[in-house]
């Protein structure tokens, strides 16, 4: 699977490269807001700072563009610019970054859905234990191919149809049924992976504590 | 065929139990339209340059003579442009800028439409290169450009947005931000009957009179052209050019009356999830004002501290008063220095 993705993303490249706008097109709507969204988390939901961190990231991938191999699939190859990018703004602001203990342990999925799903009378640690599964989706979704990602929201957010979600990505409908079914393995093994990574991870996550004002 | 059965049950179950976890999850946050815009124009702007070049590398290499080039030509070839892969077209309007803040009723003419065509703007609009902008008398409007520059209209200001780095200024005052601090934007010329000025990394304010341009400059350096003189000013200076010739200068200060019609037109801060650290840098960005704390530890918790609520409908100079308190602060200010401190204990 990972070989099949990077292909589309050594592809989608080359056509970038090419000078297609589609695929510039395609480039930005689908991992732009995944960048945005990285950088918000690490910088204390700062939507200006995270939007310059992003922008900054995406301009930087592109001068390297020629230089992407697809050893690694493209999502990541850029998250390395970002993360990049966040050091140096923080570097610049002066700003001392904490570590973030995000996740203690990795629920399965089904523990997690039984957090999720917890009556509301279980207390504040429950509280924030689901906000951190909540999270934990999201960032998910952020690491999946966007048209992955963008089906299951549509799927399971939002409610469409598949004869709706067909639709959008230029698919016939039973196309779009398999590709629901790939979306929701990979966001399977995508979760495992995510939650795995923080499991005695070295590397740290930054982001800022927040006592509410 | 009974294992077949079952994990199909279980990858049927495992299906079902992914799809009610997404359910339970809100959808993810989207980007603001003006950072979209910002960061789309940016990164298309790069990638434009990226295709050029490597197209001019590839006309270097074609017009190398002899065998060699038929070799060139060959490994080159499978880059050359099929027919079915669209190049940006220069026709296709870019867009240049969206609308942030009105009060009252902005209109609108976009390029190459028809000869007294025109909208009223509204919140989020986005406007496209050579678009006319124009607000009525009581009415004033703020843009962010898709280079990030904050761009103002006063009452009675009529514009034409030429370009990402070219504004014309037709009629009335505008007033630019380009916030440094936010990282490397390109010079943005503002241009007059009377002259251009453009921008050092700044805010400041040019002004149409009956004969005259006026340019006042609050933070950073304008570099004014005209006919070939040029004069450079910087924050706390006014020059005033005549269209015969004489050229006035006067200090102005930063802060105060005088810059008071931007603050109404101010783009809202978004408070929630803001840190207040980020809040301080907006106040007194947007009200002129040099941030102090009377401890340096007020810093960091200011780092640290979370906002939540709205600010609509309040002005940067009114935000201190609501939002400082909440956060067990109180500021004072002194000669156009905001001073953030903790208040003495009480009685």
């Amino acid at each position: 699977m990972a070989k099949l993705l990077n292909a589309a993303d050594k592809i989608l490249v080359r056509r970038m490269l090419a000078g297609d706008q589609d695929a510039f097109d395609a480039f930005f709507e689908g991992h732009f807001p995944a960048l945005y969204r990285f950088a918000l988390r690490r910088l204390g939901q700062d939507t200006d700072a995270a939007g310059e961190v992003a922008q900054l990231a995406i301009c930087k991938a592109i001068r390297k563009l020629a230089t992407y191999r697809g050893e690694a699939a493209l999502r990541t190859w850029l998250f390395t610019f970002c993360r990049h990018e966040l050091s140096s703004f923080l570097e610049r602001r002066g700003r001392a970054p904490q570590p973030a203990g995000l996740l203690d342990e990795m629920p399965e999925i089904r523990a997690a859905l039984e957090s999720l799903i917890a009556p509301p009378s279980e207390g504040p640690e429950a509280e924030l234990e689901r906000k951190e599964i909540v999270g934990l989706v999201r960032l998910t979704l952020d690491h999946l191919p966007p048209h992955y990602s963008q089906a299951l929201e549509w799927k399971y957010m939002h409610d469409l149809p598949v004869k709706e979600i067909a639709r959008r990505l230029e698919l016939a409908p039973k196309a779009a049924e398999s590709l629901l079914t790939r979306a929701r393995q990979a966001f399977r093994d995508a979760f495992a992976t995510v939650s795995g990574e923080r499991l005695g991870s070295a590397r740290t996550e930054w982001a800022f504590a927040s006592p509410k004002c | 065929m009974r294992e077949t059965r079952d994990s199909q049950l279980t990858q049927t179950a495992a299906d079902d139990d992914v799809a009610r976890l997404l359910r339970l999850a809100a959808p993810r946050p989207s980007v603001p339209a003006a950072l979209t815009v910002r960061a789309r124009a940016a990164a298309e702007a790069e990638w434009q340059g990226i295709v050029a070049r490597r197209r001019s590398r590839r006309r270097v290499v074609l017009a190398a003579g002899g065998a060699l080039a038929a070799t060139v030509l060959l490994s080159v070839g499978l880059s050359i442009r099929r027919p079915d892969e669209r190049l940006p077209d220069p026709a296709t309007p870019t867009p240049l800028a969206m609308l942030e803040a009105l009060s009252g009723e902005a209109i609108s003419s976009s390029p190459g439409a028809e000869e007294g065509s025109s909208r009223t703007l509204a919140i989020g609009d986005v406007v496209a290169a050579g678009t006319r902008v124009a607000t009525g008398d009581g009415a004033r409007a703020a843009f962010r450009l898709a280079a990030g520059q904050s761009l103002r209209l006063d009452r009675g200001t009529r514009v034409q947005l030429v370009s990402t780095s070219v504004v014309r200024l037709e009629n009335g005052g505008v007033y630019v931000d380009s916030d440094p601090t936010r990282g490397s934007r390109p010079p943005l010329e503002v241009h007059t009957p009377f002259g251009v000025a453009t921008d050092v990394g700044t805010q400041f304010e040019v002004r149409l009179e009956d004969d005259a341009m006026r340019v006042r400059v609050r933070e950073g350096k304008v570099l004014i052209e005209r006919d070939g003189d040029a004069w450079e000013t910087g924050a706390g200076a006014e020059l005033t050019i005549f269209s015969g010739g004489p050229i006035e200068r006067r200090r102005v200060p930063l802060y105060g009356p005088a810059w008071r019609w931007n603050l109404e037109i101010a783009p809202r801060f978004e408070l929630e999830g803001s840190s207040l650290a980020a809040f301080l840098e907006w106040v007194t960005r947007e009200n002129g004002w040099k941030l102090r704390f009377t401890d340096p530890a007020l810093a960091t918790y200011a780092a640290s501290v979370t906002l939540h609520g709205s600010l609509e409908g309040i002005r940067p100079d009114q935000a201190p008063e609501l939002v400082l308190p909440t956060c067990g602060l109180r500021y004072r200010l002194d000669d156009g220095i905001f001073i953030a401190e903790t208040p003495p204990p009480g009685p």
